[in-house]
C-alpha cells in the first residue's frame, strides 16, 4: 500500500508538471512558474520541488517559457538523453516524437509517456497545479508501470481526449505560425478570424499572380529572351560594354542582388541610369541573337531581382 | 558614375532566385514553343498565369503536396480536359491519391473532404472547405498538414508574386 501510495504521489506530482507542458504552447495564459506554485497548499508545492531536484538532478537548463512554437518538438528531442537514470523505472523510454504521438494509433501508453519525459523540462512551468489535485483521486485505481497524465479540472481524463488536446494545442502552434506570415494578423485573436484572414490573404495572393500574369502578357511578346544564354553567361564576365551605372565586372551570380529584393534597393539602376539605359536598351534588344544584348538584360533583370 | 554598393553576398539557392529563373525559363518555353502570337491577351495571359505556377510548382518540387498536385495537374491536361468535357460533376475517383485529388475540378464541397471529420474539425464555419478550395491538394489532408501546406503555399505565393512585380517593374521601363 504504501508503495501505491508513494506512486500515487510522484505520479501527481509528475502529473502536474506534464500539465504544465500541455500549457507551454500558451504562453500568454499560463501563470509564471512560482506564482502558480503558490497555488498549491505549500507543503505539497515543496515536495513538488523537492521530489523534481531530487530525481532530475541533471535537468537541462530550460527556458522558462519557450516562445517558439515547436519547443514541443526541440524539447522532446533534448530531454531523452538528460533524463535521470531514477526514473527509468516510472518512465518508458522511447524515442520521442510528439508528432508520433499523432500519427500513430492512439496508444494510451505512447502519449502519456512521451508528455511524462517533456515535463523534465518543465519543472519550473507548473501552471496551476491546484487544479490537479481534484483529479487524482478519479485515478487512484491505475497502477500501471507508466506515468499518467492527468487531466485538468472538469476535463476528460481517458486518452483519446488528451490526444485530441495535444493535437489540438499542435494546431494551435501552426495557426501561430500562419499568423506570423500573414500581415496583420497578428492582433486578431480567435481561430475564426484568423482563418479568415488567412483565406483572404491566399485569394489576394493569387488574384495578384493573375493580374501580373495579365500584365506580364501585355508586355511580354515585345521581347525575346534567349535563356540559355542568360544561363550560361553567369560565370562569364558580361561588361564588353562600358556602361553606365550598370557595371559589375564580377561574376554576376553571386554579387549582383541580395535576397530580399527590396524593390527600392534595385531600382537605382532604373532611376539613375533611366535617359542613357533605356535607347541603348531597344537597341540591343532589337537584334535578340547576340550574346550581348541577351546579357545585358540579364544583367538588369538581375539587378531587379 | 560610379556604381553603388554592391550587394555582398547572396544565397543563390534561394527561392525567389530559383523561382525568378524557372519562371523565366518557363516564359520564354512559353513564345518559343508556341508560335501563336496572333492569340488574344486573354489567353496569353492564362498561359502567363499557368506558367507562373508551374515554375512554381517546378522550384518547390515533390516535397510538398501542393506543388504535386499543380505539377500531376500541369502533367496531365490532356487528360483531365477530356475528362471535364465528360462530366463536370466529378467527384474524386481517386481519393486515396493525394497528388490526385487536388486535380480534379470540384463542384461541391463535400466532394474535397473525403473524410467527413475534416469538414468541420475547428468547429469553424466552412473556413477550411474554403482553404482545401484555394490551396491545391489539400483535401486529403487533416487539419494539421493543411495548416502546413498553407504555410509553404504562402510563402511561395509571395515569392512568385514579388518576382512577378519585379519583372513587370522591368519591362514597364523599356
Amino acid at each position: 500500500m504504501n508503495k501505491g501510495e508513494e506512486l500515487g504521489m510522484e505520479t501527481f506530482q509528475f502529473g502536474e508538471e506534464i500539465q504544465s507542458l500541455m500549457a507551454v504552447v500558451q504562453p500568454p495564459e499560463a501563470g509564471n512558474s512560482f506564482t502558480a506554485l503558490l497555488e498549491l497548499p505549500a507543503n505539497q508545492a515543496v515536495k513538488l520541488l523537492h521530489s523534481h531536484e531530487e530525481t532530475a538532478p541533471n535537468n537541462l537548463p530550460s527556458s522558462v517559457f519557450p516562445s517558439a512554437e515547436n519547443s514541443l518538438e526541440t524539447t522532446t528531442s533534448s530531454v531523452v538523453p538528460n533524463s535521470s537514470p531514477n526514473n527509468v523505472n516510472l518512465v518508458k523510454q522511447e524515442p520521442i516524437d510528439s508528432d508520433s504521438m499523432h500519427n500513430s494509433s492512439p496508444n494510451p501508453s505512447d502519449p502519456v509517456v512521451s508528455k511524462s519525459t517533456k515535463r523534465k523540462e518543465r519543472e519550473k512551468n507548473v501552471k496551476t497545479s491546484a487544479k490537479k489535485i481534484k483529479s487524482v483521486a478519479n485515478d487512484d485505481g491505475e497502477e500501471l508501470p507508466y506515468v499518467h497524465v492527468r487531466a485538468r479540472r472538469g476535463q476528460a481524463t481517458d486518452s483519446h481526449s488528451l490526444a485530441e488536446r495535444a493535437r489540438r494545442e499542435k494546431i494551435n502552434a501552426r495557426m501561430k505560425l500562419l499568423q506570423e506570415l500573414v500581415p496583420g494578423c497578428n492582433k486578431i485573436s480567435g481561430t475564426a478570424m484568423v482563418l479568415d484572414e488567412i483565406i483572404n490573404h491566399v485569394q489576394s495572393l493569387q488574384r495578384q499572380v493573375e493580374f501580373l500574369s495579365m500584365r506580364l502578357a501585355a508586355v511580354h511578346p515585345n521581347i525575346d529572351i534567349n535563356l540559355d544564354n542568360i544561363f550560361s553567361a553567369e560565370s562569364g564576365s558580361l561588361m564588353d560594354y562600358s556602361f553606365p551605372g550598370m557595371v559589375s565586372p564580377q561574376p554576376l551570380s553571386h554579387q549582383l542582388w541580395q535576397p530580399d529584393g527590396l524593390i527600392p534597393q534595385p531600382l537605382w539602376g532604373v532611376e539613375e541610369t533611366n535617359p542613357n539605359f533605356i535607347t541603348p536598351e531597344n537597341s540591343f534588344l532589337s537584334y535578340d541573337s547576340s550574346g550581348n544584348s541577351v546579357s545585358l538584360y540579364t544583367n538588369q533583370l538581375k539587378m531587379e531581382l | 558614375m560610379s556604381p553603388p554598393q554592391q550587394p555582398t553576398s547572396i544565397n543563390p539557392n534561394s527561392l525567389k532566385i530559383q523561382l525568378a529563373y524557372r519562371f523565366l525559363h518557363n516564359l520564354n518555353n512559353l513564345n518559343t514553343k508556341r508560335s501563336n502570337l496572333d492569340n488574344t491577351r486573354i489567353r496569353r495571359s492564362h498561359r502567363v498565369k499557368l506558367a507562373a505556377y508551374a515554375s512554381m510548382a517546378y522550384v518547390v518540387g515533390s516535397r510538398r503536396a501542393w506543388s504535386r498536385a499543380i505539377l500531376w495537374k500541369i502533367r496531365n491536361r490532356a487528360v483531365l480536359a477530356r475528362f471535364k468535357r465528360v462530366d463536370h460533376k466529378i467527384t474524386t475517383p481517386l481519393r486515396h491519391h493525394h497528388v490526385h485529388a487536388g486535380s480534379v475540378k470540384r463542384r461541391t464541397p463535400s466532394c474535397s473532404n473525403p473524410k467527413r471529420e475534416y469538414s468541420d474539425p475547428f468547429g469553424n464555419s466552412g473556413q477550411e472547405v474554403k482553404l482545401r478550395k484555394l490551396v491545391p491538394g489539400s483535401s486529403t489532408m487533416d487539419a494539421l498538414g493543411l495548416l502546413d501546406e498553407t504555410a509553404d503555399y504562402i510563402k511561395c505565393l509571395a515569392t512568385q508574386v514579388e518576382v512577378m512585380k519585379n519583372l513587370v517593374d522591368l519591362y514597364s521601363i523599356i
